[in-house]
């Protein structure tokens, strides 16, 4: 039995039960033979459905169904995963109020401070050079704007 | 204007210096790609896709073909340096070419591999050249049921070839296709799956969800496994690296039988450079005169796959250019792009925009060259380059995908939408959930609404439409032999085998 293949089938169930009900309320058709909007998204809730089916039908009588999914191999590829989320996550946060360029310069400082301890000046210059290089490519080159934040910049 | 006539046109734009330029950043940067493991060429394309919405299409084109099949040609390096396949579609190379490494013919194994990569990539340019302007010819007879029986045939083709559980593959299908019918209804202006939000009513684009679920999730795996990468000692230098005439000849016919083969797998929808590589592998094996050297170093494992997975990459061009049908994530991602630089690929492509179509494929044999070069003479360049700290080329693919995500719309709501969709991609990995599908999906399903929708609406809801006409019949009943083939295939042996008992 393959547990996670069975709870990520129930999952897929209930998603394509809430895609049903959805598609229904859109209107199916829009007229006599004519598709509305929620035609396909019925047929895809139905889709859903049966992959579902499919899914946990093979986790629970299957081959592979004795082989569950291991998360993680080791204490340490839950920090090395758990440190990129966190530093992703901040990074986003913090484009809005530091502005893009300033937001990823830190994001390499601490990221790289973090992983490649000891070398400063790789560091220092990666986390430098990137944000100008980014502006010069996407400003300068691209002319796209970038959000600026507090600073200006 | 005559093929010929056509591809010197096509000469005359790719060789421009700024075209030039590109094909050669593509290249350099696809091998690289390549060359790193868990991140594959669709990862690369996505992260550079951003930085051609700013430039000439022809000139984004030429670029993201260039990391196409630069990255065939880079999954080699660490397959046979390292024992770690760069690419899927380097398995195989991994399997001979690192035992002919620890023998000391590293350098052999890369060349061989360079030379039928190239030979393999040029003819399947001349294929692609031939066979496109038919293809294309017969495509402008596709009107709307043509068109959803062909989405039909290609989904059904991804859930039919599918190496992962066909059940995922098409819960994958349908998660594309729903993620696509988020935002207002193109035909009725109705809002779907927005939940109110403002910033869901144009839907949720497709750079968004390939960057996030080919860029983070791959990213976010690749960093959590923590590849090590350790380099078999070779001589690499100019001296070492020619193969003996005995190789050259061992190597000629798994070249030519891989290049016809990974043309034709690569045409098909779903197969691809990796489905190419097995195939030719186990074609090899099957008429090798010693097939106890495969699995022990055999120059014939090398040569045959290496040569398919990069003919394949021309083959898996033709649906694309001329029917809008990709066959990889990779050319999932590049059919995307065309619709960002307002191109719509099929029929009327090369008759509409010749300049973009020919320049693309005359930089295919251009970038054939330069990559020929590269893998030649620059193989331990490449070595220094893949030994730069993997969390720093990590924290920069991070860096490019929150960029590329920002651009598209300048909106920060995308980039948080990317990360989610890399979350989704990461799960997606961990459940053994193929990532491709859904990339198709999210590319090819407001299109294949439209043409569902036209096709019953000219019908007045009969889906009897997409059987009337024979192309449409066709595409149909060829949907149904992938699906039900290999199910008919086990009754017709379980019947065989009872009869003869």
């Amino acid at each position: 039995m393959r547990r996670t293949d069975q709870i990520s089938a129930l999952v897929l169930l209930v998603g394509a039960g809430f895609v049903g009900v959805g598609a229904y309320r859109l209107a199916i058709w829009s007229g006599p033979g004519i598709p509305g909007p929620g035609f396909l998204p019925l047929l895809l809730a139905v889709g859903l459905a049966v992959g579902a089916v499919g899914i946990f039908l093979d986790g629970t009588l299957g081959k592979e169904a004795d082989a569950d999914v291991k998360w993680f191999t080791d204490r340490a590829s839950i920090v090395r995963f758990v440190v990129l989320a966190c530093c992703i996550t901040a990074l986003v946060a913090a484009i809005e109020p530091l502005g893009m360029l300033l937001a990823v310069g830190l994001f390499l400082l601490v990221f790289l401070a973090i992983y490649l301890r000891g070398h400063w000046l790789a560091i220092l210059l990666i986390a430098g050079c990137t944000p100008v290089g980014l502006y010069l490519i996407f400003v300068k080159w691209l002319k796209f704007s970038l959000p600026q934040g507090f600073l200006g910049f | 204007m005559d093929t010929f006539a056509m591809l010197m046109r096509g000469f005359s734009i790719a060789l421009t210096p700024m075209n030039l330029l590109f094909g050669v950043i593509g290249c350099t940067f696809g091998t690289f790609i390549g060359a790193m493991p868990g991140i594959g060429a669709p990862t690369g394309i996505a992260v550079l896709l951003p930085l051609t919405f700013g430039m000439d299409p022809t000139g984004g084109i030429i670029m993201l073909a260039g990391i196409y099949y630069g990255a065939m040609y880079g999954g080699t390096i660490t397959s046979v340096l390292v024992n770690v396949p760069g690419e899927s579609s380097s398995v195989m190379t991994a399997v001979e070419g690192h035992k002919m490494a620890l023998r000391g013919r590293a350098g052999t194994a890369l060349t061989i591999s360079a030379v039928g990569s190239f030979v393999a990539g040029t003819l399947g340019v001349v294929g692609l050249m031939l066979l496109a302007e038919p293809v294309a010819a017969f495509g402008l007879k596709f009107g709307p049921p043509e068109q959803f029986a062909l989405f039909l045939f290609s989904f059904t083709c991804l859930v039919g070839f599918a190496s992962e559980s066909r059940s995922k593959t098409l819960v994958a299908i349908v998660l594309g296709l729903l993620i696509a019918t988020v935002g207002n209804d193109s035909l009725s202006g109705r809002s779907r799956f927005t939940f109110g939000s403002i910033d869901l009513m144009g839907g949720i684009d497709f750079v968004t969800v390939a960057v996030g679920i080919v860029g983070i999730g791959e990213v976010l795996l690749a960093f959590e496994q923590n590849y090590k990468m350790e380099f078999v000692e070779s001589r690499l230098g100019l001296r070492d690296i020619f193969p003996t005439a005995q190789e050259w000849a061992a190597s000629f016919w798994p070249i030519v039988r891989g290049t016809v083969l990974g043309f034709m797998v690569g045409m098909l929808p779903a197969a691809g450079a990796t489905v190419a590589a097995f195939m030719s592998y186990g074609v090899e094996k099957q008429l090798s005169r010693h097939p106890e050297e495969f699995g022990n170093g055999a120059i014939a494992g090398v040569a045959g796959p290496e040569s398919a997975n990069n003919s394949a990459t021309a083959g898996g061009m033709v649906p694309l250019l001329t029917l809008g049908i990709p066959s990889s994530a990779s050319t999932a991602v590049m059919l995307g792009a065309f619709m960002v630089w307002g191109l719509r690929p099929g029929p009327l492509l090369f008759s509409k925009n010749p300049d973009f179509v020919w320049g693309l494929i005359a930089s295919m044999y251009v970038g054939n060259v330069l990559l020929l070069i590269l893998n030649v003479g620059f193989i331990p360049t490449f070595v220094r380059m893949l030994r730069v700290p993997f969390s720093a080329m990590m924290a920069l693919v991070v860096v490019f995908c929150v960029m590329g995500s920002y651009t598209l719309g300048g909106s920060i709501f995308d980039i948080w939408t990317m990360v989610a969709f890399g979350v989704l991609g990461y799960i997606m990995k961990k459940l053994d959930f193929p990532q491709a599908p859904l990339v198709f999906g999210v590319v090819l399903g407001p299109l294949a609404e439209v043409t569902f929708r036209q096709a019953l609406t000219m019908s007045q809801g009969s889906v009897g439409i997409l059987v009337a006409s024979p192309i449409a019949a066709t595409l149909v009943a060829g949907a149904f032999l992938v699906l039900s083939g290999p199910l008919l295939w086990g009754l017709l042996r379980k019947m065989r085998a009872s009869a003869r008992a």
